[in-house]
């Protein structure tokens, strides 16, 4: 775990998850803090540089490269492991926390691997514990999604598998690090689908919206934070630059908001605004430029914690009062205040009003796309913050926690509203001096996101998007219902599979049965007699023929043997007369 | 906390009014502003303010449209798919 100035953070975790069990009360829970506090140390200390080299299988494996742009996303991932764990405290299953601390751990080893073999390992490693946060929700409809989001996921880890597989026989090592457009194959295009599911990239999306709002509530936080941003990591180190990731990443930015408004579960709300954030993300990877590249990290980094309060606060309200459908919700603001000014500061910042933290991070990568002479997909990136703003903004807001309906609750947990008011700080703290962040970028870049005219526009953007919301309101009024999405295709393949073998393969199956019954059985009862018969008459008369001949020759040979001396004596000088005789005739 | 939030809502018609004189604001703000950018648009008045309210509007008939046309189903929709 130690290696001259370099700790593993990842290790930390995975390790530091053996003691959870054997730990008791406010002890454990000092103790799970105590982890995540230590990960946020050990990046702020942490040199530049590579380490843990291991040689396993031939391989030259490297579990430790510390650059700028590891460092970026480590400093995120341990900052809102640290909020998660503080959110999750309340939970009382030993499980849930070991399967929170495997998660978070192979993320950052995936952040900080050098190569492909352990960024591979780390990989199918967060794949394999992460669905665990889903199935700990205990409900049938969580453990089906859970299967799902696992089966997806195998698929995507097999598509990077086979391409660094392929990549390795091509270039002879599994090095991970930038592979230039115009050089690319088939080998990087499916290491490419790997990271592209992971990053839930339209059409590799629908996994997330099926499982996130599926999670338990404390799950649901950290599945927000690491997968997808682990994977817009991954494809900024080896992608950027690629034009398919500029137009598939704006068209996920568009698509998420479009589903967002209308969807009725507040957390599938928020799963859909992921998809249309990490679009922005996936957009600026691929228009490449370093403002972009830098507006993606800025963007993965406050993406993470006010998408991270988001669901800390629709999780809350799952939490207080047992549903997230918007249509069953209202009036919260009476009971839960605070859940409500937390999760309005998360909205904004989302939606990139200034002073809050997407402000400073969402117009770098829109900025960049105009500066770099793509219109086009600057518009369409404007296009997704009104929908941002429509649906978790106003939205959410107004049938949660405003309108009316809804129960008597009681306010969250202290250490729910404490995680919440930790994120909300954050959120607020990068939005008023964002130059915190920007020096934690890859690219050293000069970016000014409070130029008077940017301020104007995007108020404005905003304000009167707004206006319309209110205009069409009721038109917008959530509805007791799920939305079709790319899902579909493999939950109905699997039913109509099902169906197919319920009515088809299992008809089959009876008339094979009866057949065999009629044909099989028969035929094997006549195979059986036949087989009787030869064995007992073939080979029973053989071998019982044999017995009997030994035993007759044995009979005869006993006979012989009478036991009379002179009786031996008068035979022998018989048959001895008998020879001398025939000698003489002859 | 939740003293201000009940006069805010008992007065809701202020904040609704100061919403939108807010907006007015902008628009006035606007002719005072030099504008910076590369494209046409970037650099024509009210360009921000118009495209918020055609993008909100179609946004939101869009998904509302194609969600009654087909999207929307029932929440058993899936069974135990």
């Amino acid at each position: 775990m130690v290696s001259g100035e370099f700790i593993h953070p990842g290790f930390v975790f995975l390790l530091g998850s053996l003691l959870i069990p054997l730990l008791k009360g406010w002890l454990k829970k000092a103790y799970l803090l105590a982890i995540a506090a230590l990960s946020i140390a050990l990046v702020a200390t942490m040199p530049e540089g590579t380490y843990w080299h291991v040689d396993w299988l031939g391989v030259r494996m490297v579990l430790g490269r510390v650059d700028k742009l590891s460092l970026c996303f480590l400093w995120v991932f341990t900052i809102m492991a640290f909020l998660g764990v503080l959110y999750g405290l309340h939970r009382s299953e030993d499980g849930h926390h070991v399967a929170a601390f495997w998660y978070i751990g192979s993320s950052l080893g995936a952040v900080l691997a050098g190569d492909y073999l352990s960024l591979f390992t780390f990989w199918e490693l967060m794949a394999c514990s992460s669905v665990f946060l889903i199935w700990y929700r205990r409900r049938p409809e969580s453990i089906r999604a859970g299967f799902r989001y696992l089966m997806v996921h195998i698929f995507g880890g097999l598509c990077l598998f086979f391409g660094m597989i392929f990549r390795y026989w091509q270039v002879g090592d599994f090095a991970f690090g930038p592979i230039p457009s115009g050089t690319a194959g088939v080998s990087d295009y499916l290491i490419l689908s790997g990271f592209a599911l992971n990053a839930a990239v339209v059409p590799l999306h629908a996994w997330l919206p099926d499982a996130y709002p599926e999670a338990t509530v404390e799950g649901a936080v950290l599945l927000s934070a690491f997968t997808t941003k682990t994977a817009v990591y991954t494809l900024a180190r080896a992608f950027s630059g690629y034009e398919v990731l500029a137009l598939l990443g704006t068209l996920m930015a568009v698509y998420g908001v479009f589903y967002a408004l209308i969807e009725n579960d507040m957390r599938r709300v928020l799963a859909y605004h992921i998809v249309s954030q990490v679009g922005y993300m996936v957009a600026g990877v691929g228009i490449g430029t370093a403002l972009t590249i830098n507006g993606a990290c800025s963007h993965a980094f406050a993406h993470i914690i006010y998408k991270g309060l988001l669901f800390m606060g629709a999780g809350a309200v799952l939490y207080r009062t047992g549903t997230c459908k918007l249509s069953e919700l209202g009036g919260l603001w009476r009971w839960m205040p605070w859940t409500m000014l937390f999760y309005i500061i998360g909205a904004v910042s989302i939606s990139g009003f200034p002073l809050f933290s997407g402000f400073v991070s969402k117009n770098m990568t829109v900025s960049g796309a105009f500066e770099a002479g793509r219109p086009f997909l600057g518009i369409f990136m404007e296009l997704a913050a009104i929908g941002t703003f429509l649906s978790v903004g106003l939205k959410v807001t107004a049938f949660a926690f405003f309108g009316e309906g809804g129960k008597e609750v009681k306010e969250a947990p202290w250490n729910m509203l404490l995680a919440m008011a930790l994120a909300s700080g954050i959120c607020l703290f990068i939005g008023i001096y964002p130059h915190a962040l920007y020096r934690l970028l890859p690219f050293e870049v000069e970016y000014h996101p409070y130029e008077i005219s940017k301020v104007l526009e995007v108020l404005q953007l905003l304000g009167f998007s707004g206006l319309v919301f209110f205009i069409l309101k009721e038109k917008l009024r959530p509805e007791p219902k799920i939305n079709l999405d790319l899902d579909f295709s493999y939950r109905m393949l699997t039913k109509y599979f099902m169906a197919f073998d319920r009515r088809v393969i299992a008809l089959l199956d009876y008339l094979w049965g009866e057949v065999w019954k009629v044909v099989g059985i028969r035929g094997l009862y006549g195979g059986a007699e036949a087989s009787d018969s030869f064995d007992r008459k073939a080979i029973d008369g053989v071998v019982d023929g044999m017995a009997y001949g030994v035993r007759t020759i044995g009979d005869r040979a006993r006979r012989l043997q009478w036991g009379s001396l002179q009786g031996y004596i008068a035979l022998s000088t018989a048959i001895a007369l008998l020879a001398l005789i025939l000698f003489a005739l002859e | 906390m939740k003293r201000a939030l009940e006069v805010l809502v008992r007065g809701k018609v202020y904040v609704r009014d100061i919403c939108l004189l807010s907006l007015l604001g902008l628009l006035i703000l606007e002719l005072l502003v030099e504008h910076h950018g590369r494209f046409w648009f970037e650099r024509t008045y009210g360009f921000w303010s118009l495209f918020g309210v055609v993008g909100a509007f179609v946004l939101c008939k869009a998904s509302k449209g194609l969600a009654h046309l087909f999207l929307s189903k029932g929440e058993g929709y899936y069974g135990e798919w």
